[in-house]
């Protein structure tokens, strides 16, 4: 018996053992999304944005196994991540990555750290497609990154859009809108409808254009900083701004607009109609109009920013000529339309290159289930104006980051709550306080009573229930004493 | 059982015997292929079967999710973010850093409230459903929202504050920390509740205490350690949660989980891994200074 069962219960723990290790092998697997690299297949490692390619539909596979279809005897392994922060840390993880789709900031910091590599654009056909006011943008803001070569000849943009407020018309007249701006998130007009229904982005960075913005629009701005173009103003990071933009994004929850910062349930809240107005991105914006009509998103007249997500190639890459078929088979418009109708923002593939290709026009068409597609390309919230200088590229915080944190911090805590906090605990200390006295004075009167007591049995009744439980501690008290002074005399029994 | 145990490692030891002499005499014969498989089957067969060997796969699980993340976590707050090299850096940097000082000392206050209020509210429910015939039922109704993700039950309460159209803030915060933390404190003060033999508060009545005094002197005393385990439930918790108040706080209120979570994504580990060490170091203290309370309660109740 004992010996089955010890067998028994070594099985046990060995299958236990088994099915964690086979669990944790499936987990990864899982996350991979594409199994091991099968033997004499070329690899190709794909790092990108969850949901942020065209997935398998009616007509066509994935954007992934089309490209592994036209290019026999390759393997894509396709993983994400979902901030710019964590793309770079598996970058520099352990994580086996040829390419990736960082967004601007990301990769401008990339360049000065020298993890990416340079393209080799006689490998990429298709390039002719991309919009050349794009790279015209980013050089002017980016130069050569000193001296290590300008931002095109690292990086093939891949999707843009801007960053703008979303409100709802129901709200807000359009005209107000537009005469509001940025200011329509610090309830400038003083619409009633309007407090407590302004979300935020939790982000610093999108705040902080947006108050910078705001401060411009108000002409709050000090002289110097009011005469910077655009570019600069919402990179600017002097503590004389921070101090401005901290006071201002204070101001906003004085103001009593805004209703919180939001995380990612703010297109949930827009399309329900529990918040009015949002700093939103483009893409995020056009897939809330499409659910409530009655949204509207604009990028106020004094500017904002714009940004892209473009491909890089990571340096220490094994397979770089995949990597640039990868990266030109993305620039093809039919791909290209395919994605932007996925993921919903803009594509980066220039309206001409999509006019041209008849399946990209039709694909459009189907998707937004419009007759022109001029339609679609006049659209100003998928297509800002590239020519517009007051639509900036943000930047790489730099050597500030910390300081900005600390910024943000103190803006996202401000608010009642130590003061709630204090009142809650000083009335606690306060009741204890008196609970304290009320059971010393209790104590010290039942004391007295007791001698009257004695004296006078019968009041006993009216005693009530707080004071019998005294009552009967005081006389545990003696009863300890009396025996302390029982254990005294034997004591003093032993030592005779 | 410990005779039987005995017995085991006494059987145990001299088949270890014997398997020496075996050996021995082994060595100056030839080995047999099939006296070394034997001895491999008993071998086998031979592992004692005591509560250590239940604990290897947990041992591995500990190793690998508990104590390298934390050799990790101090690793991390010596080396600095931007030349990873050892500095003592992170710790000046909080220090300097007022606000995650004052919203460490927020969350602990929060924390406190939790757990008081959820004392308040738990213990007349756990007493009161400890004293009825079908309490276990209503227990099950209290513990019945733990089978949802505390996720999909913070977005539900976020939603149901938006219908009543109340706005968010300290309030929801709390009655979001009370919601989640509740089953915490209700559970383990009803099981040491129930466990509790009525002829304890009978006597004390026998002996002429009241209701009340009965309660006070002889029921509370007996239950200290669900509440305690109650407490450390919902105290250390509540210090360390971050999601609850980016839902519910109203953009108004940052804990000290929020801070560490701003830091970790915005390139500074090292100061994210000073404060986590912190607040390590405070639920170590809390725990500490709770077992202590617990065993002098124990002692007092046991004379």
């Amino acid at each position: 018996m004992k010996k089955s069962l010890k067998v028994l219960v070594s099985v046990i723990l060995i299958c236990i053992l088994a099915s964690s290790v086979v669990l944790l092998v499936a987990c990864q697997k899982d996350n991979v999304d594409v199994d091991k690299p099968v033997e004499g297949k070329q690899v190709l490692h794909i790092l990108n944005w969850g949901d942020y390619i065209a997935k398998a539909d009616d007509n066509f596979d994935s954007v992934v196994k089309e490209f592994e279809k036209a290019n026999p005897g390759v393997q894509v392994i396709y993983i994400t991540a979902d901030t710019n922060e964590l793309m770079l840390n598996m970058l520099n993880g352990d994580a086996k990555v040829d390419i990736l789709c960082p967004s601007d900031y990301a990769i401008e910091k990339l360049i000065k750290e020298d993890k990416i590599q340079k393209l080799d654009l006689s490998k990429l056909p298709n390039i002719a497609n991309v919009e050349q006011k794009l790279y015209e943008k980013m050089n002017n803001v980016f130069g050569d990154n000193n001296g290590k070569g300008s931002m095109n000849e690292y990086t093939v943009p891949y999707m843009y859009g801007t960053l703008g407020v979303m409100y709802n018309t129901k709200a807000v007249t359009p005209e107000d809108a537009e005469k509001a701006g940025y200011g329509l998130l610090w309830n400038h007009l003083q619409n009633e409808k309007l407090e407590k229904k302004v979300l935020m982005k939790d982000s610093v960075r999108d705040a902080m254009v947006a108050t910078v913005l705001y401060l411009k629009e108000t002409k709050k701005l000090p002289d110097k900083y009011d005469k910077m173009p655009i570019e600069e103003l919402i990179n600017n990071t002097d503590d004389e701004l921070l101090k401005l933009i901290e006071d201002c994004l204070i101001e906003q929850k004085k103001n009593k607009a805004l209703k919180k910062y939001e995380v990612d349930d703010g297109k949930g809240e827009m399309e329900k109609g529990d918040a009015y107005a949002n700093l939103a991105w483009s893409g995020d914006a056009i897939a809330s109009m499409w659910k409530n009509e009655d949204l509207d998103y604009f990028v106020p007249e004094v500017g904002g920013n714009i940004w892209y997500d473009g491909w890089v190639i990571a340096k220490g890459s094994t397979n770089v000529d995949l990597a640039h078929k990868f990266i030109d088979f993305l620039c093809d418009p039919v791909i290209a339309a395919r994605n932007s109708m996925y993921i919903g923002y803009t594509s980066a593939v220039k309206q001409d290159a999509l006019r041209n290709s008849e399946d990209a026009v039709e694909i459009i068409k189907d998707e937004l289930e419009i007759d022109d597609i001029e339609e679609y390309f006049n659209d100003e919230i998928a297509y800002p104006n590239l020519d517009n200088q007051n639509l900036a590229v943000m930047r790489d915080f730099g050597d500030k980051e910390s300081d900005i944190i600390t910024m943000w911090e103190r803006v996202k805590n401000y608010g009642n709550t130590s003061k709630i906090l204090g009142i809650v605990f000083g009335v606690l200390a306060g009741v204890i306080v008196i609970v304290v006295v009320v059971v010393i004075v209790l104590k010290k009167t039942s004391r007295k009573g007791k001698i009257t007591k004695f004296a006078d049995s019968s009041k006993e009744s009216e005693e009530d229930e707080d004071d019998d439980y005294d009552e009967e501690e005081d006389d545990e008290e003696s009863e300890e004493e009396d025996s302390e002074d029982g254990n005294d005399e034997e004591k003093i029994g032993d030592d005779e | 059982m410990d005779i039987k145990a005995e017995k085991i490692d006494s059987e145990g030891k001299n088949k270890n015997i014997i398997y020496k002499r075996k050996t021995k005499m082994e060595k100056n014969i030839e080995i047999k292929k099939d006296n070394i498989f034997k001895k491999g089957v008993d071998k086998i067969k031979n592992i004692k079967l005591n509560r250590k060997v239940f604990a290897y796969p947990y041992i591995l699980f500990m190793l690998l999710f508990i104590v390298i993340p934390l050799v990790m976590i101090i690793a991390y707050a010596f080396i600095s973010d931007k030349t990873s090299s050892f500095t003592f850096e992170n710790f000046a940097i909080l220090a300097k850093d007022n606000v995650s000082l004052r919203v460490l000392w927020q969350s602990l206050l929060i924390g406190i409230l939790t757990t008081l209020s959820c004392f308040v509210i738990g213990y007349p429910v756990a007493y009161v459903t400890s004293k009825m015939k079908s309490g276990g039922i209503i227990i099950i109704f209290f513990l019945l929202p733990m089978w949802v993700n505390f996720l999909l039950r913070t977005l539900a309460l976020k939603e149901l504050f938006n219908a009543l159209n109340l706005s968010l803030g300290f309030g929801s915060l709390l009655v979001g920390m009370i919601y989640n933390h509740l089953p915490f404190m209700i559970l383990p003060i009803h099981t040491s509740l129930i466990s509790i033999d009525k002829s304890y508060s009978e006597a004390a009545k026998d002996l002429g205490a009241s209701g009340f005094l009965a309660f006070i002197k002889v029921i509370l005393p007996l239950t200290l350690p669900g509440i305690i385990s109650g407490i450390i439930m919902v105290f250390i918790p509540t210090i360390s949660s971050f999601a609850i108040s980016e839902m519910l706080g109203g953009g108004e209120i940052l804990l000290f989980g929020d801070s560490i979570h701003l830091k970790t994504l915005h390139n500074q580990s090292g100061v994210a891994s000073v404060m986590s060490l912190i607040m390590l170091i405070l639920v170590l203290i809390s725990n500490v200074f709770i077992s202590k309370v617990n065993k002098t309660s124990n002692s007092a109740s046991l004379l």
